[in-house]
């Protein structure tokens, strides 16, 4: 070690330390927020299983592929059930997407369009006044090369930044 | 009688870089800072959208966007479903589908020589459509232009556009010239459906 090194060892050891420091520091501040507020942190929920989430249980989840009229060609719809039970207070949730799984993961909206029979007990979205037990049935039109397993991801402003990531594979 | 005091030993001389050298290390720094500052993008063009080149009936495909133009044609008189209007037109026909998640097409321009057109509200169009990953919707773009303006240097710009933000994403881009575009008297837009119904 060279004399110049020697002599400013101390301030060189604090900038190796405060640089990592620093950026750590100010990381965390501006993604922490941004995490709290969002849906960033999984809970699994695997199939034919229920867990606790933001006050409700929820699951199980079920899945099967449909064939419906106004389906096009080269795609294939996904039915995702899920059932809820508030427990209580009525849960609001977010609409649930369907998530393919793999390196370059694609996601869907449920489908009302797709020519299925009207049926005025069916609920696509979480009830805001619903306080006894009830499940939502979703069709998600997916193209032909999706494959699965899918997830279905459920969040809930009461929940965040936990969301429930459900197993599906039809 | 004080004792002897202890022999004196000079001080290694501090190692110094030369002049020279110090005056050439500064006017390297200063050199390096101006050509940084020179190649620094400003803050449109660093921000600017990642234009992807399209062609008619060719696909071109941006980060969550996927786009086919198949027709680009004129016209003075064009109707969709009941509606028809008379004027300067032009129309053009487009698959379009998401890549990654279900999103709105926001932006669709018709730019000629510098001016912004936005495809009309006017009729039922693909505008604002929302987009499904993987499964292409059809539909049409009806722009219109003012009288008299049959020529010039025209591109389609088609892009996501969220809230209007066309910044750092993809933006599929159809160069033209206005003048060669197919004169087709009457036309309908197409209706806004699946491509593979």
């Amino acid at each position: 070690m060279t004399g110049w090194w020697r002599s400013n060892a101390i301030a060189l050891g604090a900038i190796v330390l405060l640089v990592p420091a620093t950026y750590a520091a100010l990381t965390w501040n501006e993604w922490s927020a941004i995490l709290q507020s969002s849906d960033s942190r999984p809970i699994a929920l695997e199939p034919g299983d229920t867990l606790e989430y933001a006050g409700a249980t929820i699951g199980p989840v079920t899945s099967t592929y449909s064939e419906l009229p106004s389906a096009p060609r080269g795609t294939k719809i996904v039915t995702v059930t899920v059932k809820i039970d508030p427990g209580g207070p009525p849960i609001i949730c977010d609409a649930p997407v369907l998530h393919e799984s793999g390196a370059d993961p694609r996601e869907w909206k449920a489908s009302s369009d797709l020519g299925r029979d009207w049926d005025p007990d069916l609920r696509t979205f979480c009830s805001s006044e619903e306080t006894g037990p009830y499940q939502l049935d979703l069709d998600y039109l997916v193209p032909d090369d999706a494959s699965g397993p899918f997830t279905l991801e459920l969040g809930s402003a009461a929940g965040r930044p936990e969301f429930v990531s459900a197993v599906v594979d039809p | 009688m004080k004792a002897d005091a202890p022999p004196v030993t000079a001080a290694p001389a501090a190692r110094r870089l030369p002049m020279w050298a110090a005056w050439t290390i500064g006017i390297g720094c200063v050199v390096i800072a101006w050509f940084v500052a020179l190649v620094t993008p400003d803050a449109d063009t660093a921000q600017a959208p990642f234009v992807v080149s399209a062609a008619v009936g060719e696909s071109a495909t941006g980060r969550n966007i996927e786009v086919t133009v198949t027709d680009v044609r004129r016209a003075e008189h064009v109707a969709a479903g009941g509606w028809s209007a008379e004027g300067n037109w032009v129309v053009v026909d487009v698959e379009a589908a998401s890549v990654l998640s279900e999103v709105q097409l926001n932006r669709a321009v018709l730019v000629v020589d510098g001016t912004q057109f936005s495809a009309s509200e006017r009729p039922d169009s693909i505008r604002q459509a929302s987009l499904t990953a993987g499964i292409p919707l059809s539909g049409s773009l009806a722009f219109e232009l003012p009288e008299g303006l049959d020529a010039g240097d025209a591109s389609l710009e088609i892009a996501l556009a969220p809230r209007g933000d066309t910044r750092l994403d993809s933006m599929i881009v159809l160069p033209f010239e206005l003048a060669e575009v197919a004169e087709v008297g009457d036309t309908e837009l197409l209706a806004t459906e699946w491509t593979n119904l």
